[in-house]
Formats: C-alpha cells, sequence, structure tokens
C-alpha cells in the first residue's frame, strides 16, 4: 500500500469519537420520523418506552458491537469471522455489508430532495402552492422522473465517498462541522416554534402522560423499531467505528453518549416540530399530517406550515432542511466509511475500494431516484433487511459468551462507566428476542397491506424482500470461504483489544 | 399546559440532555486523565 492511500488508523480522541458516532447515527429518522411516530403513539408514554428500549438493549448492544469492531481490527466480514472463531461467520458480516450498501444507495436519494427543498425555499419556490394538492405535485415533480434529482444523488454519492476516503480524520472534521450546525438549527427551530401561539398545545400533546397508553404492545414495537433504524445497530457503524477506537478508549461511555445523543437530537426535534404543527394546524390537522408518513409530514405540511410564516418561514424552512442536510451526509459518510473497509481488508488501495464502492451504491440506487415506487419498495426491505442484521451482533456476542464479553472488554480498567451483569441480558436474549418479535410484527403488517405477498414485483410485498435479501444471502453463502479468505490477518486474540492496525495487512506466511 | 405535562417534559428532557452532558463532561475527564 503506498503512502497516499494510506489512512490515519485511530480517532484522534474519545470526545471526537463521540462526536462522529453521534454524527454517524442521527439522521433524518431522528429529525421527521421520531416526532411523527412518537405523535401518534402516545406521545409521553411513546417516548418513555423508546428510552426505556434504548437503555435496556439498544446501547448493550452497541457497546457489544463497538467490542467486535475492536478487538477483531477488521471490516465486518473479518469481523465476524475473527470475533466467531468461525469462517462460516463471515457470512453475517458479508450480508451486514450488503444492507448497509442497498442503504446508502436508496437513503441517498433523500438527500437529493432536501437540497432542492433547502434552495426552493430559499427562493420561495416552495412555497408557490396554497394548496396540499399543489405542495404534493410539487414534491411529486422532484421525487419521480426528475433528471435534477438522479444528477444531485450521483453528486452527493461521489461526495460522500470522496469524504468516506479521506479516512478517519475526514470522518472527525465533518462531524467536529456539521453536528453543531444540525444543533444550532434544530434549537433554533424549537425557539421558534415553542413561542408560537398555540404552541403550548403541541407541548401539553407531547408531554402530558396518559399511562394506559403503557400497556399498548403497538406502542412498545414503534418504540423499539424507532430505536432500531434510528441508532444503528443493524448498519455496522459501531463495528465499523470501533476499528479505529485507541485501545484504552471507553467503550461504555463512547456508546453511551452515542445513544444519548441520538435521543437528544430526536427529542429536540420533535420539540421543534410537535408544537409548530399544533400551533398553525389545529390538533387534528397536526395529527393527520403526522399520519402522512415522512415525506408526507416533512415535504407537504411543513412546508405549508412555514408558508404561513410570511419571509421569516423561508428562513426557518431553510434551516429545517439544513438541519436534514447535516444530518443525513454525515450518516451517509459513516455507511460509506463501513462499506468501503472489506474492500480495503481484501488488499485493495483505499482509492480503489472506494471507487468500487461509490459505482455500485449510485448503480444500485438510480432507480431508486427515478421512481418513488422503487424508492418506497426499497425503504421496506432495507428497513426489515436492517432488523435481520442487527440480530447477527447478538448471536455473535451470545456465541463468544456475554459475561467472557462483559468481564474481559466492557468493564477493562479503563472504563469510567462499568456494566453490571443486567447487560448480559440486555444485549443478548432480550435484544434478540425484540428484534425477532418486531420482524414479524412488520412483515405480518406488509402481508396485510399487500395480500399478494409472495410476488416479487409489489411495492411493499414480502415476496421482493424474500427474493432480493434471498438471493443476496445465497450468493454470499457460496462466496463465503473466498472473502473469509480475503480477510487478511488476524489480531483478535479473545483477552484484549489489540493496538488500532491499517486495514489490509496480509498474514505473515502469505 | 397540565402540571403532569410540565413534570414530563421536564423529566423526560432534563432527564436525556442532562445525562449527554454528564457523559460528555466524563469522557473529557477521562482523556485527560488516560493522558
Amino acid at each position: 500500500m503506498s503512502d497516499k492511500t494510506k489512512q490515519k488508523v485511530a480517532f484522534t480522541s474519545p470526545l471526537l469519537m463521540a462526536i462522529s458516532l453521534i454524527a454517524g447515527s442521527v439522521g433524518t429518522g431522528n429529525i421527521w420520523r421520531f416526532p411523527r411516530v412518537m405523535a401518534t403513539n402516545g406521545g409521553a408514554a411513546f417516548i418513555i418506552a423508546y428510552v426505556i428500549i434504548m437503555i435496556i438493549c439498544v446501547i448493550p448492544l452497541m457497546m457489544g458491537e463497538h467490542i467486535i469492531g475492536r478487538s477483531t481490527r477488521k471490516s465486518l466480514p473479518g469481523a465476524f469471522r475473527d470475533f466467531m472463531g468461525s469462517k462460516k461467520a463471515t457470512w453475517f458480516g458479508s450480508f451486514l455489508s450488503w444492507v448497509v450498501v442497498i442503504t446508502i444507495a436508496y437513503y441517498t436519494v433523500v438527500v437529493a430532495w432536501i437540497i432542492q427543498y433547502f434552495v426552493m425555499s430559499l427562493t420561495g419556490a416552495a412555497f408557490a402552492p396554497v394548496d396540499v394538492e399543489g405542495r404534493q405535485a410539487l414534491f411529486d415533480s422532484i421525487s419521480q422522473h426528475n433528471v435534477l434529482t438522479v444528477v444531485l444523488y450521483i453528486a452527493i454519492q461521489a461526495f460522500c465517498c470522496w469524504g468516506a476516503y479521506r479516512g478517519i480524520k475526514a470522518i472527525e472534521n465533518s462531524s467536529k462541522i456539521l453536528l453543531p450546525i444540525l444543533f444550532c438549527c434544530v434549537v433554533i427551530l424549537a425557539i421558534r416554534t415553542v413561542t408560537l401561539p398555540g404552541a403550548a398545545s403541541g407541548l401539553n400533546f407531547m408531554f402530558d402522560l396518559q399511562p394506559a397508553k403503557l400497556l399498548d404492545v403497538k406502542l412498545w414495537l414503534e418504540a423499539l423499531t424507532q430505536c432500531l433504524w434510528s441508532a444503528g445497530p443493524g448498519w455496522g457503524i459501531c463495528i465499523a467505528y470501533g476499528v479505529y477506537a485507541k485501545k484504552k478508549d471507553d467503550v461504555a461511555l463512547a456508546t453511551t453518549v452515542q445513544g444519548l445523543g441520538d435521543m437528544s437530537v430526536a427529542l429536540m426535534a420533535a420539540v421543534a416540530i410537535i408544537p409548530g404543527l399544533f400551533a398553525v394546524l389545529g390538533e387534528e390537522g397536526a395529527l393527520a399530517a403526522c399520519g402522512g408518513g415522512n415525506n408526507g409530514l416533512a415535504f407537504i405540511s411543513l412546508t405549508g406550515v412555514f408558508a404561513t410564516m410570511g419571509m421569516a418561514g423561508r428562513f426557518f424552512a431553510a434551516l429545517f432542511w439544513l438541519a436534514l442536510i447535516c444530518a443525513s451526509i454525515t450518516s451517509i459518510i459513516a455507511m460509506y466509511s463501513i462499506v468501503i473497509q472489506p474492500i480495503e481488508d481484501m488488499g485493495v488501495s483505499k482509492g480503489k475500494s472506494s471507487v468500487i464502492m461509490g459505482v455500485l451504491t449510485i448503480a444500485l440506487g438510480i432507480a431508486s431516484a427515478w421512481s418513488m415506487n422503487v424508492f418506497n419498495n426499497q425503504d421496506f426491505v432495507v428497513g426489515q433487511a436492517m432488523v435481520i442484521a442487527a440480530t447477527f451482533s447478538s448471536i455473535a456476542l451470545m456465541k463468544f459468551g456475554l459475561e467472557r464479553t462483559r468481564t474481559t472488554f466492557l468493564n477493562h480498567p479503563n472504563t469510567g462507566l462499568k456494566m453490571g451483569k443486567w447487560w448480559n441480558v440486555g444485549a443478548g436474549p432480550v435484544f434478540l428476542a425484540a428484534a425477532v418479535i418486531m420482524f414479524f410484527w412488520w412483515c405480518g403488517l406488509y402481508i396485510g397491506w399487500e395480500p399478494d405477498w409472495w410476488k416479487p414485483f409489489g411495492v411493499y410485498s414480502l415476496g421482493s424482500m424474500i427474493w432480493e435479501l434471498g438471493i443476496v444471502a445465497i450468493i454470499f453463502a457460496v462466496l463465503n470461504n473466498k472473502i473469509a479468505d480475503a480477510m487478511g490477518k488476524k489480531y483478535f486474540n479473545g483477552k484484549e483489544f489489540p493496538d488500532p492496525v491499517e486495514l489490509g495487512q496480509k498474514d505473515e506466511e502469505e | 399546559m397540565t402540571g403532569t405535562a410540565i413534570f414530563f417534559m421536564i423529566l423526560l428532557c432534563g432527564g436525556i440532555w442532562g445525562t449527554l452532558a454528564w457523559a460528555l463532561i466524563r469522557t473529557v475527564k477521562l482523556e485527560k486523565q488516560n493522558k
């Protein structure tokens, strides 16, 4: 590997690692999905369920994922191979990597829409339509068969791929800049919306706890879904960033900061959005807006709310879109760094690995950028694939031994946050059971929405997910030994964290 | 706003944001200790 392609191998400091982890985790799911789902699922009761699930099983699992990355110093396929001590386990990491590839491919499309709305908010074009139908038509014209969307999509992909190619320092720098901008935008929006006349009714709706709602199973499943799709288990960020952590850095504290940062932005975004909707649309209108899905809320309803604020609305709308741009760009750069790693681990230079993954993800997502039906299908497939992928880390930790993981790696001498035996239960059986229930619950919902569920080409057809993920699973199973052998040198010793290393090192005998 | 809403707003927002601030301060302190 030439000097030019050599990367810096570790985060500069634990604080910058924590900031980078938050920046990677926080995405559009925090800013427009959390407020919407929270409002339609019981407000305070939902927030309580969300916090409990995060603390009991999601953050503990993310700690485990961090340990898998840091103790193996390998990309996802190599990390599973070494941590589980079996070549067969490479398949888990390969599948997980693929989930991240298809996530980048469709998720970047959203950023292409957001950038256009950001510009249209500044020029006022976003507020030209005077009614819901007009705003829907505007959104349709951008999300369907729009050449500019495709061009922007390719440009954003190229930019984020370049960001990941620049290595861990670029990830730190982009997080240092974009995360504070995101926080400032959301805080300014929150201050504006809670001072609108009538905003108190929205805050009251959010925080007036109805204890009976805590008995609703659907509320808990929705809260679990939000935790899984937003925080990061299931797309490998903790494993990938754990590779770059120094030997003495604190696993438990860094991952706790990540989880709390993710929750903080989500809650702040809810305070920024829900009171504004109540103030302008009233309770009935606000709940209808939240029931209109992520796109309906952001591109139709909120645009309508900003339109009522006159010239100031342009400024606040631009802030909202800017916050989403910051949130999504940092997530896409993080995802790119995850999928570039396995190619690097095979001994390919970082530059070539970046080009390979960039071209692959752009090619896979062009159809989503062109057609809303393909986008919606991929949104559904990726959501389910992430749930499947999240269980892999839990299985890996159980295979190695949860108690062994906790005592050997988690509660190491330099840690500032020791975990008790409850961690073993949360990261293992509790998470696994919750994820399995959630997966089948969503499958049941999709079968209800599309009864011909076995058809491979329906937008929300379960068959499309089975075919797509099934074919990928078989391909990785066939290639498994070749991928495992290509992953190179093993650093994992089961006793302590190795020092950070450059990816792509081969065994000495090779 | 009702008293319950104010209580839970302070509890949930204060709890999450406060714990995040504590964890960030602890991270910085540990970093200095480990240097």
